[in-house]
């Protein structure tokens, strides 16, 4: 690509992992975004914190292990990786409990978040 | 400002519940496909007026629910649609 | 889905590769597939290739896909070091596309985000 304009791209992740490929989907466009340079934050809404929860073993299912891939946005250098509190509250989830560190962002934050994207993707 | 596709019944996704821990009164959601079933959740449209949110149903899709618009509501067609998606930045399609 | 099967035999057996030459049972690899795939590739491995070749296979054991070019780099020069995580150096390995050649030999599905 010629275009050397970089973007803010939010990727909203709100499907828990395993019963659909929406992950791996999000996962293979979320690592191209930032493969090509662009600004990417990724939000984890709902159900998509799931896919951080520690402690998956999905080796008897036939899907691939999404979980795993999730540890290589570091290596990506996606950095940007936000959950609201209320839905970590609502889960009974704490930080410790996710495999990735997360920006815990309140609903002001959230709102902040939205109006600096360029582009909203839902995955 | 920012445009929320929502295209699942409340039932479905809870993504119109997401939209609306945030959403902001500039912001406008856009009701389409199952999202339109979401016009049958009187607590959720209470909550969308005293929010003061701007909403939007496409025509096509209540119709073909048998799900008949009311008053208080915005029906768009096709080309509201696009439309909408023209005046607002960015738009957000939740799946 | 292609159905133009290409086949590679080694040690008597017949392994099935995909249209593009990638293995598509990842469990029929072992070090003398390696090698009939990298001579398949044109490629004679020595201690160098088979360096790369296991450091892409643990990369994929722990984030379970392979890395195109820019992140196969990144990996490499983390875990090897400067002279050798640069693209020159693979490319003298691997020749053309190191990040997909590499994939293939080490038994590995064609890399993610290789557009």
């Amino acid at each position: 690509m010629s275009t050397n304009e970089t973007k803010n791209l939010l990727f909203v992740f709100d499907k828990p992992p395993h019963s659909s490929p929406a992950a791996k989907e999000g996962l293979d466009a979320i690592l191209t975004a930032s493969a090509f340079g662009q600004n990417v934050t990724l939000l984890l809404m709902g159900d998509g914190v799931f896919q951080l929860l520690n402690n998956q073993d999905a080796s008897h299912l036939p899907t691939k292990n999404t979980a795993s891939i999730f540890q290589a946005l570091e290596m990506y250098g996606i950095e940007n990786i936000v959950t609201p509190s209320e839905n970590l509250k609502n889960k009974g989830l704490s930080p410790s409990d996710l495999s990735l560190h997360c920006d815990i962002v309140d609903n002001i934050q959230l709102a902040k978040l939205y109006v600096k994207q360029d582009q909203i993707l839902s995955f | 400002m920012t445009l929320h596709i929502i295209t699942r019944s409340d039932s479905q996704s809870q993504s119109i519940h997401h939209c609306l821990s945030f959403i902001g009164k500039k912001d406008t959601l856009l009701f389409i496909e199952d999202g339109t079933y979401c016009i049958l959740n009187n607590a959720l449209s209470d909550a969308l007026q005293n929010k003061n949110i701007q909403c939007y149903y496409l025509q096509a899709d209540l119709a073909a629910r048998g799900l008949a618009a009311n008053s208080d509501i915005e029906v768009v067609d096709y080309d509201g649609f696009v439309t909408l998606t023209e005046n607002h930045h960015p738009s957000q399609t939740w799946g | 889905m292609g159905l133009s099967m290409n086949k590679i035999e080694s040690k008597g057996r017949s392994i099935l590769l995909d249209k593009e030459g990638y293995l598509v049972s990842l469990s029929d690899w072992n070090q003398s597939i390696a090698n009939a795939l990298a001579s398949n590739e044109g490629i004679t491995l020595t201690k160098a290739h088979w360096e790369i070749i296991f450091l892409l296979r643990d990369f994929h054991d722990k984030f379970e896909h392979a890395p195109a070019m820019r992140i196969l780099v990144k990996a490499v020069k983390k875990q090897l070091g400067e002279e050798k995580g640069n693209s020159i150096y693979l490319l003298t390995l691997f020749p053309d596309s190191p990040a997909k050649r590499a994939a293939k030999i080490a038994g590995l599905p064609r890399p993610t985000n290789c557009l």
